[in-house]
């Protein structure tokens, strides 16, 4: 699919930024439409829950993670567990093993942000990477102790 | 001015509240307390039965997917009312949520305007809400149009943003001109006037909102505010008095 048709952004600044936004007539009706291209990423790294052996990958449903699997042109996955097989569960997503090009065993992969039913957000922790990402010595040294 | 028994947050939440009409099905994006609090305070006084669809909300999300899925029915033309906000709002109602400054070289990189740039379109009732009423929020003109209150002609649009709630007043933005369409109980005219970045339409007599009830206060501060800790602890802290 090379673009989707969208109601909207007509008079906002988006258009001013994105030339490959393309005002066009809707041909079903009378009105104006923005023509939004696809984004074909070269590499989609993604945080999930669970792997198995066949690089099936469990994650949320309600992220964009499938999709962005199935747009990529690879994709690696890190994920917090990996298990002899995936059993379904609620309210989680098995994006099939052909979608996925490698798994990295990463608990922990998410932070400082969440991994939902493994580790929450901490605000504290967000406000000490913000502090930190304001330089780039004291991002390094941050990334040093985080990985420690 | 005289002492208040409410705290700027609890007066926004119920005047967000009231703008909640029964049977309307509502949605709610992200980092939004203040309205998520409103709409719940809607569900457990006047509205009954509207559908609240507040992003983070396991008892109100009636949506099997994510985002995308709130997106798409408003896109739908399914959702009746919504409420945004923008880091700046300017004279003509349009809002920012992109970048302060220049938007190659901003100042400040702002997180993004999400569904802005298009529900305003296809959803009929928007409701502006800006908790900080300054002249950085309220200016002349937006750096960024991230959402538009005037789109041009020969686009499929359903209403205009008419107002915006903040903890000093509301704004009307039907018109061609902003007006004050009231002062919040505790503000006056003048300090309206001085804390906003844009000449405002000031009619003869300016209506003042009717303070919160002893009802609206209680159901917010018990039943409300539990629901609203569970998703926003920190925003809880401070918001509400005991």
């Amino acid at each position: 699919m090379p673009f989707l048709p969208v109601r909207g952004l007509i008079g906002t600044d988006y258009l001013r930024i994105r030339p490959d936004f393309k005002v066009i007539k809707n041909p079903y009706g009378e009105d104006d439409l923005v023509a939004i291209p696809a984004i074909k990423p070269d590499l989609l790294l993604m945080h999930a829950y669970k792997a198995d052996p066949a690089g099936n990958v469990m994650t949320d449903k309600r992220e964009s993670d499938p999709l962005l699997a199935r747009a990529a042109e690879r994709t690696i996955a890190a994920v917090e567990e990996v298990v002899p097989a995936l059993e379904p569960e609620a309210d989680k997503i098995i994006i099939p093993g052909i979608y996925i090009d490698a798994v990295v065993h990463l608990p922990g992969g998410a932070k400082p942000t969440a991994c939902p039913g493994y580790y929450e957000i901490k605000d504290e922790e967000i406000r000490r990477y913000l502090q930190a990402a304001k330089a780039p010595e004291t991002f390094r040294r941050y990334l040093e102790e985080l990985l420690a | 001015m005289s002492e208040l028994s409410y705290t700027p947050e609890e007066l926004m939440a119920v005047l967000i509240s009231r703008e909640v009409r029964d049977f309307e099905r509502v949605g709610v994006g992200t980092i939004s307390p203040v309205v998520a609090a409103g709409c719940i305070l809607a569900h457990h006084t006047h509205a009954p039965n509207a559908t609240l669809a507040i992003w983070r909300f396991k008892e109100y999300w009636p949506f099997t997917e994510g985002m995308k899925e709130l997106f798409d029915y408003g896109q739908r033309g399914k959702i009746d009312l919504f409420f945004f906000s923008g880091a700046q709002i300017d004279q003509y109602g349009n809002t920012n949520l992109v970048a302060i400054g220049d938007y190659n070289h901003p100042k400040v990189r702002l997180p993004g305007g999400a569904g802005s740039g298009t529900l305003s379109y296809t959803v009929p009732r928007i409701i502006l809400f800006q908790t900080n009423h300054s002249k950085r929020t309220f200016v002349e003109k937006v750096d960024f149009i991230t959402a538009t209150n005037n789109p041009p002609p020969n686009v499929y649009r359903r209403g205009k943003f008419t107002k915006c709630i903040t903890p000093l007043a509301v704004l009307n933005f039907a018109g061609e001109k902003p007006v004050l369409e009231a002062v919040n109980p505790g503000a006056t005219v003048q300090q309206v006037v001085e804390n906003t970045g844009f000449t405002l339409v000031i009619p003869a007599r300016v209506r003042t909102t009717p303070p919160p009830t002893e009802e609206e206060l209680q159901v917010l501060r018990n039943v409300v505010k539990e629901k609203v800790q569970t998703v926003y602890p920190e925003f809880c802290a401070t918001a509400f008095r005991n």
